[in-house]
């Protein structure tokens, strides 16, 4: 036995707990982390999280950014709506040209018909003058080259009259056109607005002129209902916007404030120019308020975002830590399933003569709890030695405590001499199904080392597999019911002889077992993996990767070559 | 060495489930189907289910085991002590897999598999 057995179980790598010399160091670098929860809960609650302010700033950016689209969209709107009711406004100011063309071409045309008849003037003017009717004053001229002669008047005198040259000039330019001209504002306080209309009769130019009152200071009260009521205007005569050429207006103040539509419309030979700004909401409440309310609402579920978020990182911050925790004590509960585990295990097989013996226990993956497996190797006597290898049923602190209950047993009857097979019947009495809900596979036998015999007995174990000089099989062996399954006969014992230098491989099923197929399938795979090693070194160097990447269940190995 | 696995590379702990049926029956005689596996991580559920029998009063217990992969020790162990609980059980059609691992471990007698190998 030159190569001492080993008995420290290759832990898989990704045990956190592996290696015993790392976990003090581990364990207070973790704990602090968890532990002072005084000073950790306090400090997240006055500190919102990182991710719940960037969800709050990209949330009201993306609300300004409505608000900002809701404003210019309204602006936009309301600036298209008073273009439209300015322009429509003007139009209506051209329905009224009419109403006055008509009455000035016609009495025009009367004067020029009658030859300048001052009377055919006055009598058909008439009705159409004075309080109640389009015009305050109404007066018939005759233009004839230079001359310019005024040859009627009904109702007040024409405020054109008041300054002679330029009534002449202005008479002289209007006459040229051919539909009614405008011509003024005269005065202030009580301004007034001239129309001119001239008809041309044997070379003579007869000119019908007529003034109506403008408003008082220019200064309009307009009606509800009317077309200008929700408008601020002012009403301009020809295209410029200057104090002088003002008809009327409804503000205070001029130009008319905010934003404002112009337009600029024909009226007879002139033009009449409109400026205006709306009172109020031309696009309705809601179209003037969409912005703010998109603000207040998008402000509140920003609010309501972030808190979301914070929650939620919160949370995931608390799952985080409770797992690091879980794990750590998972660690921890696995290093002491290992160290009981290996409490329980030969810490060094003995030494025998003329034989080389090497074992292994690898947990099953995940498992936390100490599993049932076990092995041994008991010298009987200077050329015998007595081997165990044994699984109980289940896991956990009951399955280990009836395995070294079943190990230590074993150890006495191996002290009294006792055959294989009797070993086993002497555990049956140990265990009991019904009983303990637990029962045990046991194969055990004596070696002898200079004969190469092996005299075997199985309780419900899985035969060995004998590898030696480039053939292996599996051990035929008698197998009764596992230890503490009735009918309590006496075992069986078999006694074989191995060829030289063949190895004995003992195992638990967690070394074979695989989902999905036969026990048969399972040991003719492990029969191919290592029948045809040539020492027990071999035979565990080609096993160690699976044992490594196991599966579940506890894995137990044994393996004893012959050196002779 | 590329097939590596002897063990079970799936973990069966991890992946294992188990299904347990009750069929139409008249008392005292009871039918549970199992489908899955039942190993260390799904006993519990089949030893509920045999516990939920024998409280109901059943004395003669049939486990369908047509559709069960995979047993391990842990099983096994409810069958035996279910055994001990009721006048007959009766594992019916095991599959070869289960039989196997029944029959290797002496259990052949203990465990009442029908039909007959």
């Amino acid at each position: 036995m030159d190569n001492a057995s080993e008995t420290q179980s290759p832990l898989p790598a990704e045990a956190p707990a592996a290696p015993d010399g790392q976990r003090p160091q581990s364990q207070p670098k973790s704990r602090p982390k968890s532990r002072p929860k005084s000073a950790d809960r306090s400090q997240p609650m006055r500190r919102v999280s990182r991710a719940a302010v960037a969800v709050l700033v990209i949330s009201a950016a993306l609300t300004a950014g409505l608000s900002v689209v809701a404003y210019r969209l309204n602006q936009h709107n309301e600036h298209r709506l008073l273009n439209l009711q300015v322009k429509e406004t003007a139009t209506l100011l051209q329905a009224l040209l009419p109403g006055i063309e008509t009455p000035l071409a016609s009495a025009a045309e009367v004067a020029a018909t009658s030859d300048g008849s001052a009377a055919a003037f006055q009598s058909y003017v008439t009705s159409y003058v004075g309080t109640g009717n389009q015009f305050d004053s109404a007066s018939l001229w005759v233009v004839n080259g230079q001359d310019v002669r005024q040859v009627a008047v009904v109702g007040v005198p024409p405020a054109l009259a008041a300054s002679p040259d330029a009534a002449v000039r202005t008479l002289k330019s209007a006459a040229a056109h051919s539909s009614v001209t405008l011509v003024g504002p005269f005065g202030v306080a009580r301004p007034r607005l001239g129309y001119v209309y001239a008809a041309r009769h044997a070379g003579a130019t007869y000119v019908a002129y007529a003034e109506s009152a403008l408003p008082a200071h220019k200064h309009a009260q307009i009606q509800r209902g009317s077309p200008f009521s929700d408008l601020r205007f002012a009403l301009y005569l020809g295209g410029a916007t200057t104090p002088n050429a003002l008809l009327e207006t409804n503000e205070a103040t001029l130009p008319v404030a905010g934003d404002t539509a112009r337009t600029t419309v024909p009226f007879g030979s002139s033009a009449l120019t409109l400026v205006a700004g709306s009172t109020g909401q031309l696009g309705g409440a809601l179209s003037g308020s969409l912005w703010w309310i998109v603000a207040l609402i998008g402000a509140a579920l920003s609010i309501v975002a972030m808190l979301a978020a914070d929650r939620l990182v919160r949370g995931r911050k608390a799952a985080e830590r409770l797992t690091a925790q879980t794990e750590v004590l998972l660690a921890e509960q696995r290093g002491i399933a290992r160290k009981l585990q290996d409490a329980l295990l030969p810490e060094v097989l003995p030494t025998v003569p003329g034989l080389r013996a090497d074992a292994r226990y690898v947990a099953g993956a995940g498992g936390v709890d100490i599993g049932g497996d076990w092995y041994d190797l008991l010298p009987v006597d200077d050329r015998r030695v007595f081997f165990v290898i044994g699984d109980v049923s289940g896991r956990g602190l009951a399955a280990a405590t009836t395995m070294a209950a079943l190990r230590f047993a074993i150890h006495g009857f191996v002290s009294e001499h006792h055959e294989p097979a009797a070993v086993l019947d002497r555990l049956s009495a140990m265990v009991a199904v019904g009983r303990d809900g637990q029962f045990a596979t046991v194969l055990c036998g004596v070696l002898d080392v200079a004969t190469r015999e092996m005299t075997l007995a199985s309780a419900g174990h899985l035969p060995p597999l004998v590898i030696g000089d480039g053939t292996s099989a599996f051990a035929e062996i008698s197998t009764g019911p596992p230890i503490g399954v009735p009918p309590n006969r006496p075992y069986q014992t078999v006694t074989v002889r191995v060829p030289p230098r063949s190895t004995l491989l003992a195992f638990t099923d967690g070394l074979v077992e695989r989902r999905g197929e036969t026990l048969d399938v399972s040991l003719a795979r492990l029969r191919s993996l290592v029948g045809s090693a040539s020492s027990v070194q071999q035979v565990f160097e080609l096993l160690t990767p699976n044992e490594v990447s196991g599966g579940s269940d506890d894995i137990a190995i044994l393996g004893v070559q012959w050196l002779n | 060495m590329a097939e590596l696995g002897l063990g079970d590379g799936d973990a069966p702990e991890i992946g294992s489930t188990l299904a347990v049926e009750q069929l139409p029956t008249e008392p005292p005689r009871l039918v549970l189907k199992l489908s899955g596996q039942v190993d260390v991580s799904t006993e519990g559920l089949l030893r509920d289910a045999i516990d939920g029998a024998v409280t109901a009063g059943a004395s003669n217990l049939v486990l369908d085991m047509s559709e069960v992969d995979f047993m391990d020790s842990s099983g096994i162990a409810v069958l035996l002590v279910a055994g001990r609980r009721v006048d007959a059980l009766e594992l019916r059609n095991p599959t070869e897999i289960i039989r196997r691992v029944i029959t290797i471990a002496g259990l052949s007698e203990a465990l009442r598999m029908t039909p007959d190998a």
